[in-house]
């Protein structure tokens, strides 16, 4: 036998994870399509919403309208200024919609409803009635409020300037605009897309990460020469698991910031009821989201160690940030109660508390808490059997 | 040393490795030679700890590669067929990467990164990334990695294949220079010009099975020929014809 030591100390095992971690990160810091992956795609998301978030302004607004357009009044006679003023910018005046009545879920036209006490030097409020799921209703709301604000700023120089006072002191006129379809306004919908949209980027974030190191290292042929260093494999795993996570953290914050800023840019309260989330909001969301990413990064590298090939891998894991994320995008349009065993769903709990905190909705911590405790437990159940995994000859080899 | 004993090993149908004892003792240089398919891959990836055996045992200095795995591993410098590099890294990083793998670090490691890098002749490339290497600066710095813990013993498979004849020098030397410190150097070569200069013993295996085993001069002695090939080929030729009723050969072993 040997009387040659071996050179080098027995490191603990973390110090072992440690230097997987730290070259897997320095590795794919300097690969475009990691960075990529965790620095751009989370762009994506809040761009789109962004985008239809001011294209659904402007259609309330009624931006886009420049036509005539016809809308019933009721005691529109009790201010006649206003009623000509609407003349004038090419709103045609019914008296009624031909009998169908208008109201909240009842589906009609748009109506004015000027109160029994208006007098035609206000104050008073102009109710506008509309439909906000039906998109030429709401674009002829918009255009209408619009014309009334304009009215209503007229008025309120007249008359301060006829009283010798700064016109910025007070508004005569006001205008609520009362929706009367099943659903709160679009912004809402959309702000619910937020949580899935997330989850998403969430099993997206380190995905090429995950397919590099593990079902790439053995295609490359690099996984074998580093299985004969004296490491054991859940290390190994657990080093890339590390490097992953943090990949997806950064896309998580990366995305959660661009969400905030298109939200603030965009200023969802233009909208109508639904304001935008703050930056608390999207601060606790992180951290509820933490489960979520270790739960991500684990099935990331099971799939990549049951795969045969890259491709076939590839193939996988691009489908999966779907499966947690679709129902996530039914929720957005229907949002659903949260109940207690919505919780004993790993991502399906987060996504619900998440619909919830950007409603500004009360959220119940015992089901945050279960959420995060059973997405923390599933993780280390998918590390176990990933650990198994790598240790299989099949896993190791590529022959 | 490193002792391998009834080992077997199948994939599916086939039997990769078939009980197959050998021993590469301390200060020696022993060549593992045998046609495509005898099962060297498979006996040195069970030997390196990367797949476990159906059967037998493979232990480096006393230490078993499944029971005791990384105790085994720190012992063995694992030189694959396949050299398999990190795109992204430079050749120093690799090196570093296994040098902090092995437990060492700062100061001392870096010395011993400097060293290889001299000894291995990677001046010109040490600091550039891998995409686009060679096939002989993929091996030096495979080389450099299995070397950089300065093991006591070394499982090289084709250790100079791919490399100009300067370089194919200096790791002869190098390996030479270690069996006289008293490393333990078991690889494998298809050339039988170099296993003839550079191994102490040879063990010849075929299908699994040794089939010859012993100096160089002993065996072209029993084959009656000084060139190694034709030992080599006489060799397979007698084993797979002249076998006794339990398979023995009629080879010196």
């Amino acid at each position: 036998m040997s009387d040659l030591m071996p050179k080098g100390a027995v490191w603990p095992w973390w110090r072992r994870c440690g230097v997987v971690l730290r070259k897997e990160v320095v590795d794919h810091l300097r690969d475009r399509r990691s960075i990529a992956l965790a620095l751009i795609y989370p762009l994506l998301g809040p761009l789109v919403v962004g985008l239809l978030l001011q294209l659904s302004a402007e259609s309330q607004r009624g931006v886009h309208i420049t036509h005539e357009i016809t809308v019933a009044a009721r005691g529109l006679d009790r201010v006649p200024e206003l009623a000509s003023f609407l003349a004038l910018n090419q709103v045609e005046l019914v008296a009624s919609w031909g009998g169908e009545a208008q109201g909240p879920g009842k589906r009609g036209r748009v109506v004015l409803d000027v109160p029994a006490d208006a007098t035609p030097h206000g104050p008073f409020t102009v109710r506008v009635l509309f439909d906000a799921n039906n998109v030429t209703e709401t674009a002829i709301a918009g255009r209408v409020t619009e014309l009334i604000n304009s009215y209503g700023r007229q008025l309120e120089r007249q008359s301060l300037v006829a009283h010798g006072l700064d016109p910025a002191l007070i508004q005569p006129v006001t205008v609520e605009r009362v929706h009367t379809g099943h659903r709160l306004d679009l912004s809402s919908v959309l702000y619910n897309l937020i949580p899935p949209l997330l989850i998403f980027m969430i099993f997206l974030g380190a995905v090429y990460l995950a397919l590099d190191s593990t079902v790439g290292e053995r295609e490359r042929g690099t996984l074998e020469p580093l299985l004969t260093a004296p490491i054991r494999r859940w290390e190994l795993l657990l080093g890339k698991a590390g490097a992953a996570f943090l990949f997806t953290l950064a896309t998580v914050i990366f995305n959660l910031a661009a969400f905030r800023l298109v939200l603030g840019l965009c200023s969802g309260g233009a909208l109508g009821s639904e304001a935008a989330p703050g930056s608390g909001t999207f601060l606790l969301i992180l951290v509820l989201s933490l489960p979520v990413m270790v739960l991500a990064v684990m099935v990331q590298l099971v799939v990549a160690a049951i795969a045969r090939t890259l491709k076939e891998a590839q193939i996988y894991l691009g489908l999966l940030p779907l499966v947690p994320a679709l129902p996530g995008i039914a929720s957005a349009v229907a949002p659903a109660e949260p109940h207690l065993w919505m919780s004993s769903m790993p991502v399906f709990g987060q996504m619900t508390t998440f619909i919830r905190l950007i409603a500004g909705a009360p959220v119940s911590w015992l089901q945050v808490v279960l959420s995060a405790v059973i997405t923390l437990v599933s993780a280390v159940l998918v590390f176990w059997w990933a650990a198994r995994l790598y240790e299989q000859d099949r896993t190791l080899i590529a022959d | 040393m490193i002792e391998i004993s009834g080992l077997s090993k199948a994939f599916g149908k086939v039997q990769a490795v078939g009980g197959l004892t050998l021993t590469a003792g301390d200060g020696q240089i022993t060549g593992l030679i045998g046609p495509n398919g005898a099962g060297k891959s498979t006996t040195f990836r069970v030997a390196f700890g990367l797949i476990r055996p159906d059967d037998g045992r493979v232990a480096v200095d006393g230490r078993d590669v499944v029971r005791d795995r990384l105790e085994a591993q720190r012992r063995v410098g694992a030189l694959p067929d396949v050299r398999g590099l990190y795109p992204r890294l430079t050749a120093r990083e690799h090196i570093r990467y296994f040098g902090n793998l092995h437990g060492l670090s700062g100061p001392v490691l870096e010395r011993r990164i400097d060293q290889l890098v001299a000894l291995l002749e990677m001046d010109g490339f040490a600091d550039r990334r891998a995409r686009g290497f060679s096939r002989g600066q993929e091996l030096k710095v495979a080389l450099g990695r299995a070397l950089v813990h300065e093991p006591a013993n070394l499982i090289l498979d084709e250790p100079t294949n791919g490399l100009d004849v300067v370089s194919v020098r200096a790791v002869r030397h190098l390996l030479r220079t270690m069996r006289d410190a008293g490393h333990c150097i078991l690889l494998s070569s298809h050339l039988m010009a170099e296993v003839g200069m550079l191994c102490d013993r040879l063990v010849i295996i075929n299908r699994g099975r040794v089939v010859a085993e012993g100096t160089p001069e002993r065996l072209r002695a029993w084959a009656g020929s000084d060139d190694l090939e034709e030992v080599f080929v006489r060799t397979l030729a007698t084993a797979g014809a002249d076998t006794d009723a339990e398979g023995r050969s009629a080879c010196p072993i």
